[in-house]
């Protein structure tokens, strides 16, 4: 695992402590979703304590704004049926992101030193020259609710932690 | 430029040769969901989807699957792993597509940053002057179903295609 092997010990344990990692455990946990609908996954975040709202994206497909904690995060989806209403689509990908319009804006050597160090999220520079970081996960197919909470703590985790790698409050 | 999942090997100190056969148990539904989605449950999955895959050991001691599709060689990468018992046997709480791409010339970190900003599967980055990382990563934590793991496989397929397009236009 050559990635292991390039983090210094110290790096790998920062990293565990900042991005939730846990332990195998091997238990399924939570409700059966099958490749759920918009309405769907706007429902399992509402009930995780957020605030989403349904939008159409410029394509004309459906995204929901988050809100966590007065920050606001987008969860853009992909590969979605076309036919009713936005809450109604069915999607195979899904990607939360979110940028920050900082004074000092990262190089894109840091950004990808940052790619080098991440695990389940990647940085970028986005087109207002912003550093942005995002997170996709796949959805397509069977899986339990508790994955997906499992994944909303690991990009809740990694958004903090990127704030604080790009000197965001 | 070359896919190099042998450099993977070569850095971590591994045998090639090392071939772990992989159960032939086959799953039920491919919707049921069981909590222990192992690798060697995995590798079955992409050979009966087409790739030749196999799990070896990595040079930590944890499973990780060789596969090849269409003559693209990558590797699945697996963290938090059981240690103990064999290693197609073993549970991870997460897995990391991966390919690594030799290159004669290094990349430009703009057009790196062209795919990362522009793209929801798929984080590429330089890792060294020459050779250039795509990865993936899937949760398998808590629950997931053959049919999750087909549909990432789609998902890892796809970007791997849209990267080469990128990054190395014909």
């Amino acid at each position: 695992m050559i990635r292991k092997l390039l983090f210094p010990i110290s790096l790998l344990g920062l990293l565990a402590g900042c991005m939730g990692t846990q332990q195998p455990g091997g238990q399924a946990e939570g409700q059966a979703l099958n490749t759920p609908t918009v309405g769907e996954v706007a429902e399992f975040l509402k009930s995780s304590g957020h605030s989403p709202k349904i939008q159409r994206n410029d394509d004309g497909g459906p995204m929901l704004v988050v809100n966590e904690e007065g920050d606001n995060f987008m969860l853009a989806f992909f590969d979605c049926t076309t036919s009713g209403g936005l809450a109604a689509r069915r999607c195979t990908g899904a990607e939360f992101s979110v940028a920050y319009p900082v004074e000092k804006k990262p190089t894109l050597s840091r950004i990808n030193e940052m790619n080098q160090n991440y695990r389940m999220v990647k940085a970028y520079v986005n087109s207002e020259g912003n550093p942005g970081v995002s997170m996709a996960v796949n959805l397509g197919g069977a899986f339990t609710s508790g994955n997906l909470a499992d994944n909303l703590d690991w990009w809740v985790s990694a958004m903090r932690h990127f704030e604080e790698d790009i000197g965001w409050n | 430029m070359k896919q190099g999942i042998q450099s993977i090997i070569a850095a971590a100190g591994m045998a090639v040769a090392s071939f772990i056969p992989v159960s032939a148990d086959a799953a039920q539904n491919k919707d049921d969901i069981g909590g222990r989605m192992t690798p060697g449950e995995i590798a079955r999955i992409m050979q009966e989807n087409g790739y030749a895959a196999y799990v070896d050991e990595d040079g930590e001691g944890d499973p990780m699957i060789i596969a090849n599709a269409d003559g693209t060689k990558f590797g699945l990468v697996f963290f938090d792993c059981e240690k103990g018992g064999a290693m197609p046997d073993r549970y991870c709480t997460d897995l990391e597509f991966m390919a690594i791409y030799d290159v004669d010339k290094k990349p430009a970190l703009v057009k790196l940053n062209e795919w990362n900003a522009g793209q929801a599967f798929g984080k590429a980055y330089l890792r060294d002057e020459t050779s250039v990382s795509l990865e993936m990563p899937i949760n398998l934590a808590k629950g997931v179903s053959e049919s999750f793991i087909v549909s990432s496989l789609e998902w890892w397929a796809s970007i791997m295609t849209s990267f080469d397009k990128h990054m190395w236009p014909k």
